[in-house]
């Protein structure tokens, strides 16, 4: 990944250095001219934005630690007639003695070049697909970093990772495909307060057993057609890769049943779906569906995930008369040829309860006040099967355009705590937080 | 975003013709000022600022292409600041026989977004402009009742009073327009509420100058009732009737921001 991200960077510095005019662009320069004025700057020739502050952040426990970290953003953008770049660099760690990772630095290095039919991006890229309100069905071409909580943007959570897109299309019929040379799974915490396994098993787990997934082997190719009309939008995709949830497959010993290893692996999978969204009076609807087929086809493999159905169906609506945003969600998937009978199927361990199917309903309410310097947002999180959940409430206060001041908290638990820790949500239940930030962004 | 710049030019373009007040009834006046919005395509650089009770002032800046055929207005805007919204753009396309079509980008989802085109009275980028103040002053003759009530002379402008009742309530019950029929433009606007006797805001406008052939205001303030907010828009830089090209009204542009 290092070494990704330097090649990435040394690409991206050699194409600007080439690059003989050099401008930034923002609007429409083709029909304005600069609105320059006196004591105005000239327009700076590269575009340059972010925010600097300081999160200070702790555990809803009096006894614990506070943590003080700074919280920095900072892109840099570079474009002329025919192309651009950008890099976008986040500093944001958890606590101060976080080792150094690429990931935590480089939020996304695009390089776009424009053509007359269309245009190609490589870099480390994050890309959003489905028509859904920040969670997705169909939303493969990123995995998320899980090893600090949710969040309540789930793209906040997701890694940038090198990939190459060609964007083709008309005003109306747009399409995209995808080649993601190498693959990244979903980064599970297996051990401290964010684990997502029972601390016992955590030590049956040999980190060198682990496969490598920055590979070419592991290349993962992606497809998709957007149309547009009145409306009504429509997009199509197809992904060919691995799914990003790592199995985690129980070994015991024949004669004591007693677990001896835990073998972490990935299924390779081929995922199809369609999704949609539409608008009628105050409602925005969205609507997501698609099915991965296995390379465990006919769910033979206990240690390969099965073929699923997943889904998701939700809308927003604007209260009239108001600046409340109301948002509705369901996600969830349905998974094939379950086999109740084997416990060790890692399939069971996504099904809550031995049941095939786990939904989550995600409603949120946003709104702001004062012409926008109180913006607030409760966001609530629901995995119905295991009735755990979450809640996310935050509050930011603008004290002018450039600083602002935001809480925010996030409370894990579940509604039934009877029936053992079903839910990732029960685990986490002593990691509530509160986060409180000042920023100037610029 | 359509409709604050039908509302900038029903506020500010003025068709040639030279007709006298007394000649004209309130309903002919108003649907001057309304045809004389009507163009091809408008560019324009705008700066907004929002003013508070205490004098602060927060300033965003914009531009904005509009091209009309067949009955089809379509209009994408950017925003170049403050630096929390810069980029940010909107597209929306009105069609007069169907629903409107309203997208937005943010860059920092980097991700187009249709949004619900139907919720006229939101405040637009927090400032004292929603929606429906773009539509209450361009009620033609089949949506409201005009009347002449009276004369008035702003800032040297001769104007004729006039007030519109809507047939159909929205927002407001009612509203005053100060027109300077010389030049069919509007001076001055209140915004009463549903009860019709409480004011709710108030338009003016000035800096009135000829451009390719029409007469524009440059400067507009809108100022809510009881003095405590109000919006100050500028026009940086305004061009009619030029040629735009199709590919700027594209969901596409909308996520590169290129052609």
């Amino acid at each position: 990944m290092k070494r990704i991200g330097l090649i990435t960077c040394f690409i991206m510095l050699y194409a600007i250095l080439i690059s003989s005019m050099l401008f930034a662009q923002v609007g429409f320069d083709e029909i304005f001219g600069p609105t320059l004025e006196e004591n105005e700057p000239v327009v700076s020739p590269v575009t340059v934005s972010g925010h600097a502050g300081i999160d200070v952040s702790s555990f809803i426990d009096c006894s614990s630690e506070i943590s003080s970290v700074p919280n920095l953003a900072f892109e840099l953008g570079w474009a002329n007639a025919h192309s651009d770049a950008s890099v976008r660099l986040r500093l944001r760690p958890y606590n101060m003695s976080d080792p150094f990772e690429w990931t935590k630095i480089i939020d996304t290095i695009s390089i776009r070049r424009f053509f007359p039919w269309g245009h190609v991006e490589a870099g480390l890229l994050k890309k959003e697909w489905g028509k859904g309100d920040g969670i997705h069905a169909l939303d493969p071409l990123n995995t998320l970093d899980q090893r600090h909580g949710i969040k309540a943007n789930l793209q906040d959570m997701k890694i940038a990772e090198p990939m190459i897109t060609v964007a083709i299309g008309t005003a109306d019929i747009r399409g995209q495909l995808v080649y993601k040379p190498i693959s990244l799974s979903v980064l599970p915490a297996i051990s401290g307060p964010w684990s997502v396994i029972d601390p016992a098993y955590a030590a049956l787990i040999d980190p060198a057993a682990v496969p490598k997934t920055n590979t070419l082997e592991f290349g993962q190719f992606a497809g998709r057609i957007d149309v547009h009309h009145a409306n009504i939008d429509v997009g199509i995709m197809a992904f060919m890769g691995h799914m990003s949830q790592p199995s985690f497959a129980i070994r015991l010993d024949p004669s004591t049943y007693q677990p001896t290893s835990i073998q972490i692996g990935y299924t390779r999978a081929f995922l199809a779906g369609i999704d949609a969204g539409f608008a009628a009076g105050p409602f925005t609807f969205m609507s997501e569906a698609g099915i991965w087929i296995s390379e465990d086809f006919n769910a033979s493999d206990s240690d390969k995930y099965n073929n699923a159905c997943v889904y998701q169906a939700g809308f927003d609506v604007t209260i009239p008369s108001s600046t409340i945003i109301i948002s509705a969600q369901l996600n969830g998937r349905y998974i094939l040829d379950l086999d109740t009978a084997n416990p060790l199927d890692v399939d069971m361990a996504q099904a809550y309860g031995g049941k095939p199917y786990a939904n989550t309903m995600i409603t949120a309410i946003n709104s702001t006040w004062f012409k926008d310097r109180i913006e607030t947002r409760l966001a609530f999180l629901w995995q119905i099967e295991s009735n755990g959940y979450v809640f996310m409430p935050m509050f930011t206060w603008k004290l002018d355009d450039a600083v602002s001041l935001q809480a925010e908290a996030t409370v894990y638990g579940s509604f039934d705590a009877s029936d053992g820790i079903e839910s990732i949500y029960e685990r986490w239940e002593g990691n509530d937080t509160i986060t409180i930030c000042a920023l100037y962004a610029f | 975003m359509k409709r604050i710049i039908r509302m900038i030019m029903v506020m500010m373009i003025v068709t040639l013709p030279v007709l006298s007040a007394s000649s004209q009834s309130a309903a002919e006046i108003m649907e001057l000022v309304a045809s004389s919005q009507k163009h091809a395509s408008s560019a324009m650089e705008l700066r907004m600022n929002l003013i508070d009770s205490r004098g602060e002032v927060r300033q965003r800046t914009l531009q904005t292409l509009s091209s009309s055929e067949n009955d089809v207005t379509k209009t994408i805007t950017v925003f170049l600041s403050p630096a929390s919204v810069k980029n940010t753009r909107f597209l929306t396309i009105e069609n007069d026989s169907a629903a409107d079509e309203q997208y937005i980008y943010l860059p920092s989802l980097a991700k187009v977004k249709r949004i619900a085109a139907t919720e006229r009275s939101g405040s637009f980028m927090g400032s004292d402009f929603s929606y429906a103040d773009m539509a209450s002053t361009t009620y033609d003759t089949s949506e409201a009742t005009h009347s002449i009530i009276g004369t008035d002379t702003i800032e040297g402008i001769d104007c004729t009073i006039i007030e519109s009742i809507p047939n159909i309530s929205g927002d407001y019950g009612k509203t005053i327009s100060w027109v300077d029929t010389e030049r069919s433009v509007v001076v001055k606007v209140e915004f009463y509420a549903k009860d019709r006797s409480s004011l709710v805001k108030t338009l003016v406008c000035s800096r009135f100058e000829l451009i390719d052939g029409k007469t524009v205001a440059r400067s507009m303030v809108m100022t809510v009732a009881d003095q405590s907010h109000s919006t100050a828009v500028e026009i940086m830089q305004i061009k009619l009737n030029i040629p735009i090209r199709n590919e700027y009204f594209t969901v596409s542009f909308l996520e590169t921001g290129r052609l």
